[in-house]
């Protein structure tokens, strides 16, 4: 029942993305027609492009006919190049899933550590860790970007400023270009798990189980993993999951910063052109993955935590 | 004793009056370290927005990309403009689209907020819902949807911040309106015969008020994040006007050259960032109605 009703709520919000997504394209000022014809179209190519896209239909007959095509996969193509948006994402996907995905795991492993390590030690580490948050969840990923790249690549020339390199082919150089968008990507977010693991664990650590486990003799390596981590970490999933929404929308800048060919360099290369199916596929793929992700977010918290389930 | 809450209806206790609460409410923010380096911050930035009155758009005014000298402390652009005077500019067109596009989102999303929690029923769950929907998507991906409806440009990041504050203020609006609703103050109030846009106006709006001003402070900070952002990717503000955003996305360019180009007008981002997490976070202890309960007695 829970996990029904969770699926059953994503449904409008996919709607309004659909609404909002289908209106990028047909709401533009001006004709959709000539922009998809370009400048140099002569009138009656202008009128046979209106007619073959179905424009002289009303408004609601033109988002059904264009939401069943986008359920059967045909997001249209590109003016630019001329290729499938379907098949410009399925090359971006990967990119993007690799630069997402090391982001998130970087953003555990450092906001964990400094997160267990304050909240565990106190003094210059709780400091040290407050300190590191604080400036993680103010400084914007892309002035955090440019800042690595006028260090790393401009002065001390340690890493390559932007490109990427196969994983399978040439995993040295894919991992030197994997670093600084990764730890771009990674530094909010890790900002986020670090504040919220430190305050959770310390409110943990004063619950009268942890005292007991104490009492019993237990040393405090095993407490805490043991006893205090499972705990924090349910409220912890939910944090995540919601900001991992947000790192997706991050992945738009850091992408394009780094030149990282992934659906967020996709869109930035899309705007520049006026590519609007492009656009339109490339940010209906990435509401989708939040989406899914936060429905996944959901479901997990349920299956952690039954009482939410039942409540 | 327990003093009822602002705007009680004649004829109760005596409590702290709508105006008097306010000198308390500042001297805490003030009694924060947090909130005084907060407040300092933000002022330093208003400063130089204001006071640095040079022409943002003169080319020429001195050689393309040099580095920071007393007549330019920050340098010059690849155009010769003096970029203190476009980051300066950057900062007024930052605040400006960030304080009025909040405050209509805000506005709105707070008025819907009110009367959802405040009527419940079929209002609310259609309210809620539309806030719900608006909710999960990633503010910048909702900028670049609306820019290329709109067009480039301040207006569309506007409206982008509007609709992206929007949900957040009705969100926090609902939930301190259901809360308040209930009070004794709002029943004493409805016995009395006040009608509904007295009681909403007079009694209710002053006590959802705090939590409302605090998530002002939180989404002036997305704000301008979200409005440097877009500039950068190109859709917020077009040359020749500067934003912080745009200055970075095109200092990046010029890194080997002029690197103090990059690092100004992103220590001018950082810093106001700064001191909105830090203001924001001091507002919500010193509006927190414990602390306010404790401060009347």
């Amino acid at each position: 029942m829970y996990f029904a009703s969770r699926v059953l709520q994503a449904v409008p919000t996919l709607a309004a993305a659909a609404v909002l997504l289908f209106a990028v394209t047909h709401l533009l000022p001006g004709d959709p027609a000539l922009v998809y014809a370009g400048p140099d179209a002569t009138p009656a190519v202008v009128a046979a492009l209106r007619q073959s896209m179905g424009l002289s239909a009303p408004l609601p007959v033109q988002f059904v006919r264009w939401l069943a095509l986008v359920l059967r996969g045909d997001l249209g193509k590109s003016v630019i190049s001329g290729y499938t948006v379907t098949g410009l994402l399925g090359q971006a996907i990967g990119p993007t899933f690799e630069l997402a995905t090391a982001a998130l795991l970087l953003s555990l492993l450092v906001g964990g550590a400094l997160g267990i390590a304050g909240a565990i030690r106190g003094g210059a580490w709780l400091r040290t860790a407050t300190a590191y948050s604080s400036l993680a969840l103010t400084v914007p990923n892309f002035w955090t970007a440019i800042l690595l790249i006028l260090v790393f690549s401009v002065t001390l020339r340690w890493l390559p400023p932007s490109g990427m390199a196969s994983l399978v082919r040439d995993p040295a150089s894919a991992l030197a270009l994997l670093i600084l968008p990764a730890v771009t990507l990674s530094f909010h977010l890790s900002g986020v798990v670090c504040r919220f693991t430190q305050g959770t664990l310390l409110e943990v650590l004063r619950e009268e189980y942890i005292r007991t486990a104490r009492a019993k003799g237990l040393d405090a390596a095993r407490t805490v993993l043991r006893h205090a981590m499972p705990n924090a970490i349910i409220p912890l999933i939910t944090v995540v999951g919601i900001e991992f929404g947000r790192l997706l929308g991050g992945v738009v800048i850091v992408e394009w910063i780094f030149a990282w060919p992934g659906i967020g360099h996709l869109i930035v290369q899309a705007i520049g052109n006026r590519d609007y199916a492009v656009i339109q596929g490339s940010l209906l793929l990435l509401t989708v993955a939040v989406l899914g992700v936060n429905l996944c977010v959901d479901m997990l918290y349920g299956l952690v935590d039954p009482r939410i389930r039942y409540s | 004793m327990l003093t009822p809450p602002r705007g009680a209806p004649a004829g109760a206790p005596r409590g702290p009056r709508a105006g008097g609460a306010l000198p308390p409410v500042l001297r805490r923010l003030w009694a924060q370290p947090g909130g005084r380096l907060g407040v300092c911050l933000l002022a330093a930035m208003v400063v130089v927005a204001v006071a640095v009155r040079a022409d943002p758009v003169k080319m020429g005014v001195g050689a393309p990309l040099e580095t920071p000298t007393w007549t330019h402390p920050f340098g010059t652009d690849e155009f010769g403009r003096d970029i203190l005077a476009r980051t300066a500019e950057g900062l007024r067109i930052s605040l400006g689209v960030s304080l009025g596009a909040v405050s209509v989102g805000g506005a709105v999303g707070a008025a819907l907020g009110l009367l959802a929690g405040y009527w419940r029923g079929f209002a609310d769950i259609v309210v809620s819902r539309v806030g719900d929907i608006l909710l999960p998507y990633p503010p910048i991906l909702v900028g670049i949807a609306l820019t290329a409806i709109l067009g480039p440009g301040a207006v569309g990041v506007a409206v982008a911040i509007a609709v992206v504050s929007f949900p957040l203020f009705l969100r926090v609006a609902r939930a301190a309106s259901l809360v308040e609703r209930s009070r004794e103050y709002v029943e004493a109030a409805r016995a009395l015969g006040a009608d509904t846009a007295r009681i909403l106006g007079r009694h209710l709006f002053p006590n959802v008020l705090p939590p409302l001003l605090t998530q002002f402070a939180v989404s002036i900070a997305y704000a301008v994040i979200l409005e440097a952002g877009l500039s950068f990717l190109g859709v917020g503000v077009q040359p020749p006007q500067a934003s912080l955003g745009s200055l970075l996305s095109t200092a990046r360019t010029y890194l080997e050259q002029a690197p103090a180009y990059a690092v100004f007008p992103g220590v001018f981002i950082a810093v106001l960032l700064l001191g909105l997490n830090l203001l924001s976070d001091a507002m919500r202890t010193a509006l927190d109605p414990r602390a306010l309960a404790r401060g009347a007695r």
